[in-house]
């Protein structure tokens, strides 16, 4: 197995502005625009998503049944966090809970998506950066050069394991993409103990492949001091902010039904709350130009795109997640837990970690919780009984739905008449909750890596790789394929005419 | 036998189609023996093959309006995914591969073979978008319901007010960005800007459009698949023709072509029984205790399937929720809307011989049915003619 390639040649550009404009996907686009001062350096760099559907508007006046399927399509990618998120909502619209075998259902489903979701961002987005490394070949950085270098056999378990993650949604949810089984109380559906059977199946491939990937992360990452060194470098991927996730009643890791925790840039307690009062704690700035929002903590409030203890400046990521939860609810994951913490600690991280690119290290460890979790749920007896759904329910009133999307935690809000009819509803999307940070840890890379005009493809794929940790909706499955991936950067004069690219081939 | 043995033996297409033919005739019999009834998947052989005897090809997929839904159905292909590849440079992939807007404008009018277009169009760079590669592109493929009919996001057309409205609400009225612009902007609320001048210079954001419109309604289309996602049965047959033409020169289907799916409705493909009895009541899938071998409608759930074209093998009523009629219409409709409630009306009890309700009965079933507009073109709206909304009631 050839080395990672790491660094690569700079070259010199003229001009005041870098475009880098291949960024692909959180509904749709998005581009980073890094600006350079006299001296070529970066004097700013900003994230902007150029696209906006308006879903909380055209929501209002539908039938609030019908909002987990109509939401769904705000991501194709990550449908079943929606879905369950609207389902939850609706739930809530009607004063109801889910019975208890429609809860399990819901959660095999939800820690099955988890599971695809997590396969489909490590292979074919993040390995390739640290498989083949942040500088080689655009041609190799993907899925095909992972697979070259890691071996034929862990390619087709990871397409394997990712279809039957697939096949657990659709045996719920009806199709994996843009399921439709949640109906307020409840699921539509009952499953037979074959389909039980076949699940389980599935469940234990996913617990195998996990601690497979778990291993494939500590050969290529952890043991690779060069890149330890980058992921560790206070002066790259790092910003100090808040950090929230869900958590269950005993503090521990949880992505479908628990309470908001956050923890302050030092590792105390800030707030746990009720993910019905969400207002209370959470607002979402306005930025002119972008149209992805800005959340951020009430309490300290906003302060703009700045890091630190006095800005609500907070992600949500498996990141987070594994800085809120006491410890993992299972076995192998628990044990993972405490090995990462253990390593964190001796390189002298005691609080929240706040190394950005430590989040893929982090999925991986959920990916292990999600896939045994998927198995837990799928071998209870109670899966397959009857009582799928609440009976003799009402419609008419107000209700939040919260999960933990795997890019962050998830919130719909609803209010509905007594016909069922939607009269208000909010959205704080998975990615979104990143988007302030998403901005800081781009522009605090860009400013690191680019001086005196000097930009490399190498480069500018390492500011990439500050999103790309983030896995925003803009990257999922992003980078995948075979072909030609190349990356340019577009410079341009002041008066904004295009002056020079620099293309990564 | 292999890919490369069947479509290479040219002087076996005719044996070929017949036994096409045959299987197809044959297929729901067999399909439904493994329980799978509908649009049976077309036969690539194990994988896609290696490059066409003229040399890769160019192929462009790119979404404009959309939710990443029809990408990920690609990648759903598995392996297959990992060798178009061989057949094709992809020119252009945002979520897969980096092709950008200067290559594309770089080529010759004409030198991509096919694109593949998800999503509907919703502001100003999309429209720059597809009319870019309508300019390049030999054939432009309409993938996915949002590009065909609008899909989900179309429901933004019954909005009055439209995109000033819209914008108005989600960033200013939803209660956070109520809640931030109270705090900090009580003045002038901050709303995003087509053209920003930052410190640093110039940032710019798209114009975001009033409507919705079609992919069709902005360019030239030569095929349609629809879904939402399209399955992969439907995706089967769009790959199946473009490897037929660009290996083996099959010629490509008619300019309009609707790919991937049955000249009947969803309902042939639906497992559950019909027994055409009249609706007395509406109800939704919550609501009752569903029969799981029983047609929805005659459960008196409302199902689109009746007017919803096939080929989607009925995924969603078979796990118990009725149809929304993703696929959109059959080939002659195109008020999706307006056919589901002929559909329905015809199963109210209404016949002489019934004599059962009078029409203030009908009314009173029929107005239990809220959003009617909503419900009924859930996927379609882009297409209808109901292009603004109609304010009644205040929404």
């Amino acid at each position: 197995m050839a080395g990672p390639i790491i660094w690569d040649d700079k070259q010199k550009v003229t001009g005041n502005k870098v475009t880098v404009d291949p960024i692909t996907r959180l509904e749709g686009h998005g581009k980073i625009e890094i600006f350079l001062d006299d001296k070529g350096d970066v004097a700013n760099a900003y994230w902007q998503v150029p696209e906006v559907r308006g879903f909380e508007r055209f929501c209002i006046g539908r039938k609030v049944t019908e909002l987990n399927q109509i939401t769904a399509r705000l991501c194709g990618v990550c449908p079943g966090a929606h879905h369950l998120a609207s389902t939850k909502a609706i739930d809530g619209c009607y004063n109801t809970k889910p019975t208890e075998t429609a809860f399990l259902l819901r959660d095999t489903f939800y820690n099955a998506h988890f599971v695809h979701s997590h396969i489909a961002h490590f292979y074919a987005l993040a390995a390739p950066d640290f498989v083949c490394g942040p500088a080689a070949p655009a041609a190799e950085r993907n899925v095909l050069g992972v697979v070259a270098r890691v071996g034929l056999e862990l390619g087709s378990a990871v397409l394997k394991t990712r279809a039957e993650a697939q096949k657990v949604q659709a045996i719920i949810g009806g199709k994996p993409t843009h399921p439709v089984m949640g109906v307020p109380g409840g699921v539509t559906t009952a499953i037979t103990k074959e389909q039980q059977k076949e699940i389980i199946g599935y469940a234990e491939n996913m617990v195998e492949f996990a601690k497979t990937s778990y291993q494939v992360f500590n050969d290529v990452v952890l043991a690779n001091k060069e890149y330890m060194d980058i992921v560790l470098n206070p002066d790259l991927y790092y910003n100090e902010t808040y950090h929230m996730g869900l958590v269950n009643d005993k503090g521990q890791f949880e992505i479908h039904d628990g309470k908001v925790r956050v923890v302050n840039p030092k590792g105390d307690e800030h707030d746990l709350y009720d993910t019905f009062d969400y207002l209370d704690h959470i607002g979402e700035a306005v930025e002119p130009w972008s149209y992805e929002k800005f959340p951020y903590l009430r309490k300290p409030g906003y302060k703009g795109l700045v890091p630190g203890e006095n800005s609500g400046m907070y992600r949500a990521s498996p990141l987070s997640r594994l800085n809120v939860a006491k410890e993992m609810p299972t076995p192998l994951a628990q044990e993972k837990f405490l090995e990462y913490k253990g390593i964190l600690k001796d390189v002298g991280v005691t609080g929240p970690c706040q190394h950005t690119l430590v989040t893929h290290w982090a999925r991986i460890i959920e990916l292990l919780c999600c896939a045994e979790k998927c198995l837990k749920d799928a071998e209870c007896p109670d899966l397959t009984n009857s009582d799928i759904k609440q009976k003799d329910i009402q419609a008419g009133g107000r209700g939040v739905g919260c999960v933990e999307a795997p890019r962050g935690t998830l919130t719909h809000d609803y209010t509905c008449d007594e016909n069922g009819i939607v009269t208000a509803c909010n959205l704080v999307v998975g990615t979104t909750n990143n988007n302030g940070p998403i901005c800081m840890d781009v522009a605090k890379v860009a400013k690191a890596l680019i001086h005196n005009y000097e930009v490399s493809p190498g480069l500018l794929n390492m500011v990439e790789m500050a999103f790309r940790a983030y896995d925003p909706c803009n990257s999922c499955a992003t980078h995948s394929l075979p072909g030609q991936m190349p990356l340019t950067a577009v410079i341009r004069n002041s008066d904004g005419s295009v002056y020079d690219t620099v293309t990564r081939n | 036998m292999g890919f490369f043995d069947k479509l290479f033996k040219k002087e076996d297409k005719k044996e070929k189609k017949a036994a096409e033919k045959e299987a197809a005739a044959a297929a729901p019999v067999a399909a439904s023996a493994d329980e799978t009834i509908g649009l049976p998947a077309a036969d690539l052989g194990e994988l896609l093959p290696g490059a066409p005897p003229g040399g890769k090809f160019k192929l462009a997929i790119y979404w404009a309006a959309a939710c990443g839904g029809c990408d990920v159905s690609l990648l759903d292909t598995n392996e297959r995914v990992l060798t178009i590849g061989d057949m094709a440079d992809i020119v252009m992939w945002p979520i897969a591969a980096d092709g950008k807007e200067k290559d594309i404008e770089a080529m010759e009018d004409g030198a991509i073979l096919v694109s593949i277009i998800s999503g509907a169009v919703r502001n100003s760079e999309n429209e720059h978008m597809v009319k870019l590669l309508r300019q390049k592109s030999k054939v432009v493929v309409c993938y996915g319901t949002c590009a065909c009919f609008g899909g989900s996001p179309a429901l933004a057309n019954l909005v009055p007010g439209e995109g000033k409205e819209i914008l108005e609400y989600v960033y200013q009225k939803t209660p956070t960005t109520a809640n931030f612009q109270a705090d900090y902007h009580a003045d002038a609320p901050v709303v995003p800007q087509t053209s920003f001048q930052a410190p640093e210079g110039e940032l710019t954001l798209p114009v975001f459009y009033d409507t919705v419109k079609t992919l069709d309604q902005v360019i030239d289309v030569d095929y349609y698949v629809p879904g939402c996602p399209p399955l992969q049965e439907s995706i089967s047959y769009l790959l199946k023709a473009v490897v037929d033409f660009a290996y083996n020169g099959v010629p490509l289907p008619p300019k309009g072509t609707e790919i991937g799916v049955t000249t009947k409705t969803m309902c042939e493909e639906c497992p559950r029984k019909k027994e055409n009895l009249r609706i007395e009541h509406i109800y939704e899938p919550h609501e009752i205790d569903v029969k799981p071998d029983v047609c929805l409608m005659d459960q008196g759930i409302l199902c689109l399937g009746p007017a919803t074209v096939g080929g989607c093998g009925a995924r969603c009523t078979k796990v118990g929720q009725p149809c929304r009629g993703c696929y959109g219409p059959t080939s002659d409709v195109q008020e999706h809307g307006a056919s589901v409630f002929t559909a329905i009306a015809s199963m109210f009890p209404i016949r002489e011989d019934d004599g059962i309700i009078g029409e203030d009965e009908i009314v009173k079933i029929m107005s239990e049915v809220k959003d009617p507009l909503g419900y009924f073109y859930a996927f379609t709206l882009g297409k209808s003619l109901i292009k603004k909304a109609v304010v009644e009631g205040g929404q």
